[in-house]
C-alpha cells in the first residue's frame, strides 16, 4: 500500500513541478521525477507477496515476482533517458538563443 | 505464415541504421537506400491489404519470436495484429512518406543530412509500428520512437530560435503526455495482467472495472494531445511551422493522424463493448467540435502561411475526431454512425493527402522566396504556375469544394452530424465557412498583384524531384474526388466495419469455459495478493482528490496572474505586447467584414494562445482531470 | 577560465577506468544469467567514459572523433537487426540459434546459453555506449565553447 502511495506521490510531485516551476532545467527534472514515479508504480504492480527474484538459476521453489513489469520498466527507462538527453541538448540550444532559462521568456511564438 | 506485417518496419529500421555508414561513403548511396526503403514500403503495404482482403478481412496476427501466439497455453509474446483499419492506416503512412521522401531529396540542401535521413526513417518506422501493433506496451514504445524523432526533426534547424523554441515546447508537452500514457498502461496491466489489446478487450468486456476506466481516461488524454485536439493543441501551431517543410508535411499529415488512430483503436477495440460510453462519446464530440471552431477560425488570422496551414490541420483533425465520437455513442441512428465513421476515416486519408500536398508546395514557395509572410507573396502564380496550382488545388480540397476528395469526406460528415445533432451539424458547416476565409486570403495573395519581393527574387518552379510528388498527390486527390468509390468501398468501408466489430478483433483468442487462458489473470473481482491491498477504489479516490486539488489551484489563480515565483508578475506586462485590439488585416483585405464580425472571439482566443509553456501543460492536466472525474468513476 | 582537476584526480580516474570497463562488460555479457544486459552495461561503460571526461576537462571530448562513435552506433544497430532476422523462417525475433542448437546453446544457466540473446546484448551495449558517449561529448563541446 505504501509503495503505491509513494509511486503516486512521485507522479503527482513531478507533474506539480512541471506546472509550477519556471526554470527549464527544473521542469525537465520534474519530468524525470514523474517518470520515476511511473516506473515505481509498474514494478510495485508486479510484486507478489513472499516472492523471490525471477532468476531461473539457483531457484528453489516458492512464488516468484512477476518479471514482465521489470522488462517494461527497463524499456521505459531507456526511453526516459533518450528523452532526457534530447531535452538537455535542446535546453542548451535555448540558452544560446535566448540567454535565459526562464520558461516565461520563451514566448516569441504566440497567437 | 506470412511475414508481411513486420517487413515494412524491418525495412525502415535497417535503412535507418545503415544510413550513417553509407552517408560517409557517398551521399548519393545513402539517398538511394533512403529512397529504396521509402518507396518499397507502399508496395509491401499494398500486398498486405491484398492478402487481408483475400481472407475476408480477418485480422492477421503475427507473433514476434514464435510461429503463433499460442506456442504455450497462453499468449505471452508481442503480437502484431493487422486488421482492415491498421492496413488502411499503414498504406496512408507509407505512401505519403514515400512522396515526402522523394520531395526532400530535392528540397533539403544542408550539410549533415545523414541525421535528417536517419530521423526520417525512424519516424516512419515508429508510425508504421504504431498502426500495425496489437500490444499496448509495444504501442507505447513505437509512440515514443515517433515522438522523439519528431521532436528532433522539429528542432532540426538549430540555428533558428523558432525551431528551438517550438521543439522545446513540443517536447515538454509530449513527454508529459507520454508519461500519462505510461501510467495508464501500468494501471491496465495491474488490473488485468495482460498487455495484448485483444486480450484486454475480452477481459474488459467480461470484467469491467473502474480502474480500467481511469486508465482509458489517461490513454485518451495522452493520445488526443498527440493528435492535436483542443484544448491541448497549442504545441501544434508552434511546432509545425518551425519544422522543415517536408517534416511539416509528415507531422501534419501523418503523425497527428496516427495519434488519433491510437485513441480510436483503444476506445473501440479495447473499451467499446464493455461499458456505457455515452458520456465519453459526447466528450469526444465536444472536443472535436471545439477543435473545428478554434482551428479553422484562427487559421484565417495568421500572416505566417505555415502557421495558417497548422491551425487548419487542427480544424480538420477536429472533423475526424467528431466523426469518431459520434460513432462511439450507442443509440445513435445507425445510418449516422456509419456515415460518421466512413466520413471520419475517409477524411483522415484525404486530409493526409491534401495537407502533405499543401505543405510541400508551400515549402517550395517559401524556399524560393525566403519568407513565410503571406503579405509578401503576391503574384506568385504567374512565376510558379505548377506550384501555385497545387497550392490552390489543396486549398480547394480542404475547403471541401467538389470535385476534390475533401468534398466527399466532408459531405459524409455533414450528413452524419446533421442527423446526430443540429448544433454539431451547424458547427461542422461553420468550420468550412471559416476555412474558406483562411484559404480565400491565400487565393487572393497568390493570384493578386505581384509584390516587390516576388519581382526581385523571380522564383521559378522547382525541379523534377520536387514536382513529381506534388503532381502525384494532386492527382490522387482529384482521383479520390471524382471516383470516391475506389477508396471508400475498397478501403474505408472494411476499415469502418473492422473498427465497429471488436468481436473480430478478439476472434483469434482461445477461450475455454468462459475463462481466457492467460498467465496472470486474477479471479474476477479478487485483488491480487500484493501486500493484500491492491484495492483500486482507494487508489482511485486518492487520485481523484489530488486531481481535484490541482483543478482548484488552477481555478483559484485568476487567469493572467501568477502567484508563484518571484513576486507577482502580471501576465501582459513587462514586454512589448503586440496590440491585440488591432486585427492583423488591413482595411483593404477582402475578408475584412467577416473579420470585424468575429473580432472579439478571435482576440479572446489569441490571448489564450499566450505562448507560455506552463499554460499549455495546465491544459493537458486539465483535460486529464476532466476525463477522469467525469468518466472514470467506478 | 579553464579549470581542470589536479593530477591526483586525473590519475585516480584513469586507474579506475579499467575496473569500470570490466564491470560494464561483465554486466553486458552476463545479461542472460544475472540482472543486467545490453542497456545497463552500456550505461555503466558510458559512465566510465564520462568519468574520464569530467576528470580531464572538455579537451578530452575532442580526442575521440565523432564519426567513429556514429559508425559504432550504426554497427550495433545493424547487428541487432541481423540477429533478429536470422530466424525469419519462423518469425521475426525467433531465437533460431537456441532452438536449432547452432551457437550459444548449452544448458540453461551456463554462460554460452541463450542463443541470440547474449549477442543481442553485445550489440545493444555497443550502441548504447556509442550513443550516450556521443551525446555527452556534444553537450560538453557546447559548454567548452562558452568557457
Amino acid at each position: 500500500m505504501m509503495v503505491y502511495l509513494t509511486a503516486f506521490a512521485l507522479i503527482m510531485l513531478g507533474i506539480a513541478g512541471m506546472l509550477f516551476r519556471r526554470n527549464l532545467l527544473k521542469i525537465i527534472m520534474a519530468l524525470s521525477v514523474a517518470d520515476s514515479g511511473a516506473y515505481l508504480l509498474l514494478i510495485a504492480i508486479g510484486y507478489r507477496s513472499g516472492g523471490t527474484a525471477p532468476i531461473l538459476t539457483g531457484y528453489e521453489g516458492g512464488p516468484m515476482v512477476d518479471p514482465l513489469p521489470q522488462a517494461l520498466v527497463l524499456t521505459a527507462i531507456v526511453i526516459g533517458v533518450c528523452v532526457l538527453i534530447m531535452a538537455v541538448s535542446l535546453v542548451v540550444n535555448v540558452y544560446r538563443h535566448y540567454g535565459t532559462l526562464d520558461v516565461s521568456e520563451l514566448r516569441r511564438l504566440r497567437g | 505464415m506470412s511475414h508481411l506485417p513486420i517487413c515494412g518496419i524491418v525495412v525502415y529500421l535497417t535503412a535507418a541504421f545503415l544510413t550513417p555508414l553509407l552517408y560517409k561513403a557517398h551521399r548519393r548511396v545513402a539517398e538511394g537506400v533512403f529512397l529504396a526503403s521509402t518507396l518499397s514500403n507502399p508496395v509491401l503495404q499494398t500486398l498486405l491489404i491484398l492478402e487481408l482482403s483475400s481472407n475476408s478481412w480477418k485480422p492477421i496476427v503475427y507473433t514476434l519470436g514464435a510461429a503463433g501466439p499460442y506456442e504455450w497455453t497462453y499468449p505471452i509474446r508481442i503480437v502484431l495484429e493487422v486488421d482492415a483499419l491498421s492496413a488502411f492506416m499503414a498504406l496512408i503512412v507509407t505512401s505519403i512518406s514515400a512522396a515526402v521522401a522523394l520531395f526532400s531529396i530535392g528540397y533539403m540542401e544542408e550539410d549533415g543530412l545523414q541525421k535528417y535521413y536517419t530521423l526520417f526513417l525512424l519516424l516512419d518506422a515508429g508510425m508504421l509500428g504504431m498502426v500495425l501493433t496489437g500490444d499496448l506496451f509495444n504501442l507505447y514504445v513505437f509512440l515514443e520512437i515517433t515522438s522523439i524523432s519528431s521532436y528532433a526533426l522539429v528542432a532540426f534547424r538549430k540555428h533558428q530560435w523558432e525551431a528551438v523554441e517550438a521543439g522545446m515546447k513540443y517536447m515538454i508537452m509530449g513527454s508529459l503526455a507520454s508519461t500519462i500514457i505510461l501510467v495508464s498502461i501500468a494501471l491496465l496491466y495491474g488490473e488485468y495482467g495482460t498487455l495484448t489489446m485483444a486480450q484486454l478487450g475480452w477481459q474488459y468486456r467480461h470484467h469491467p472495472t473502474g480502474m480500467a476506466r481511469v486508465a482509458l481516461a489517461g490513454l485518451l488524454a495522452g493520445f488526443l494531445m498527440k493528435g492535436g485536439i483542443v484544448p491541448v493543441h497549442m504545441w501544434l501551431a508552434d511546432a509545425h511551422p518551425a519544422a522543415p517543410s517536408t517534416i511539416s508535411a509528415l507531422l501534419s499529415g501523418l503523425v497527428i493522424k496516427v495519434g488519433i488512430y491510437s485513441a480510436a483503436r483503444i476506445a473501440y477495440s479495447v473499451f467499446w463493448m464493455g461499458t456505457d460510453v455515452r458520456l465519453l462519446g459526447w466528450l469526444v464530440v465536444v472536443v472535436g467540435a471545439a477543435s473545428i471552431i478554434v482551428g479553422n477560425l484562427l487559421a484565417g488570422f495568421q500572416r505566417d502561411i505555415k502557421r495558417l496551414l497548422a491551425y487548419s490541420s487542427i480544424g480538420q483533425v477536429g472533423y475526424v475526431v467528431t466523426g469518431l465520437g459520434i460513432a462511439l455513442i450507442p443509440g445513435v441512428n445507425p445510418e449516422a454512425s456509419r456515415a460518421a465513421l466512413d466520413g471520419a476515416l475517409f477524411h483522415l486519408l484525404n486530409h493526409a493527402v491534401l495537407k502533405a500536398m499543401l505543405f510541400l508546395s508551400v515549402g517550395a514557395i517559401v524556399h524560393s522566396l525566403g519568407t513565410r509572410d503571406i503579405g509578401y507573396m503576391g503574384g506568385i502564380a504567374k512565376r510558379m504556375p505548377l506550384t501555385s496550382a497545387v497550392v490552390l488545388l489543396g486549398a480547394m480540397g480542404i475547403i471541401g469544394a467538389p470535385p476534390l476528395n475533401g468534398f466527399v469526406s466532408k459531405w459524409m460528415l455533414y450528413e452524419a452530424t446533421a442527423i446526430f445533432n443540429p448544433i454539431i451539424g451547424a458547427i461542422a458547416v461553420l468550420g468550412t465557412a471559416f476555412s474558406t476565409v483562411a484559404y480565400g486570403r491565400l487565393f487572393y495573395a497568390l493570384l493578386g498583384r505581384e509584390s516587390r519581393l516576388v519581382a526581385d527574387r523571380s522564383p521559378r518552379d522547382p525541379g523534377l524531384w520536387m514536382s513529381v510528388p506534388m503532381i502525384f498527390l494532386a492527382a490522387a486527390s482529384v482521383l479520390f474526388g471524382i471516383l470516391p468509390r475506389i477508396p471508400v468501398v475498397g478501403l474505408v468501408r472494411p476499415a469502418r466495419a473492422a473498427l465497429l466489430s471488436p468481436g473480430s478483433y478478439t476472434s483469434w483468442l482461445k477461450v475455454a469455459g468462459g475463462i481466457l487462458s492467460s498467465p496472470n489473470l486474477p479471479p474476477a473481482g479478487q485483488p491480487i495478493s500484493v501486500f493484500g491491498s491492491w484495492v483500486p477504489a482507494v487508489f482511485l479516490l486518492v487520485f481523484a482528490i489530488s486531481i481535484a486539488f490541482f483543478l482548484l489551484i488552477r481555478n483559484l489563480s485568476a487567469s493572467g496572474v501568477r502567484t508563484v515565483g518571484e513576486g507577482v508578475k502580471v501576465f501582459l506586462s513587462g514586454e512589448d505586447e503586440r496590440d491585440f485590439e488591432a486585427l492583423q488585416l488591413p482595411g483593404t483585405s477582402v475578408v475584412w467584414g467577416f473579420a470585424e464580425a468575429v473580432k472579439s472571439l478571435v482576440n479572446a482566443l489569441k490571448r489564450e494562445h499566450s505562448g507560455d509553456l506552463t499554460v499549455y501543460l495546465f491544459w493537458l492536466i486539465f483535460l486529464y482531470a476532466v476525463l477522469i472525474l467525469l468518466w472514470g468513476g467506478a | 577560465m579553464t579549470r581542470t582537476f589536479s593530477r591526483i584526480v586525473e590519475t585516480v580516474a584513469d586507474f579506475f577506468l579499467i575496473f569500470i570497463i570490466v564491470f560494464g562488460i561483465y554486466i553486458i555479457t552476463h545479461g542472460h544469467l544475472t540482472p543486467g544486459g545490453g542497456f545497463q552495461g552500456g550505461v555503466v561503460l558510458a559512465a566510465g567514459i564520462l568519468l574520464l571526461l569530467v576528470a580531464h576537462g572538455f579537451s578530452f571530448a575532442r580526442k575521440i572523433p565523432e564519426e567513429l562513435l556514429s559508425d559504432l552506433e550504426a554497427i550495433g544497430g545493424i547487428a541487432f537487426i541481423l540477429l533478429a532476422s536470422l530466424g525469419f523462417g519462423q518469425s521475426f525475433f525467433y531465437n533460431i540459434l537456441w532452438h536449432e542448437k547452432l551457437a550459444f546453446a548449452e544448458q540453461v544457466g551456463r554462460f554460452f546459453s541463450g542463443g541470440a540473446i547474449p549477442l543481442m546484448n553485445l550489440s545493444v551495449g555497443l550502441k548504447v555506449v556509442a550513443g550516450i558517449t556521443s551525446g555527452m561529448f556534444a553537450l560538453s563541446l557546447f559548454g567548452g565553447e562558452e568557457s
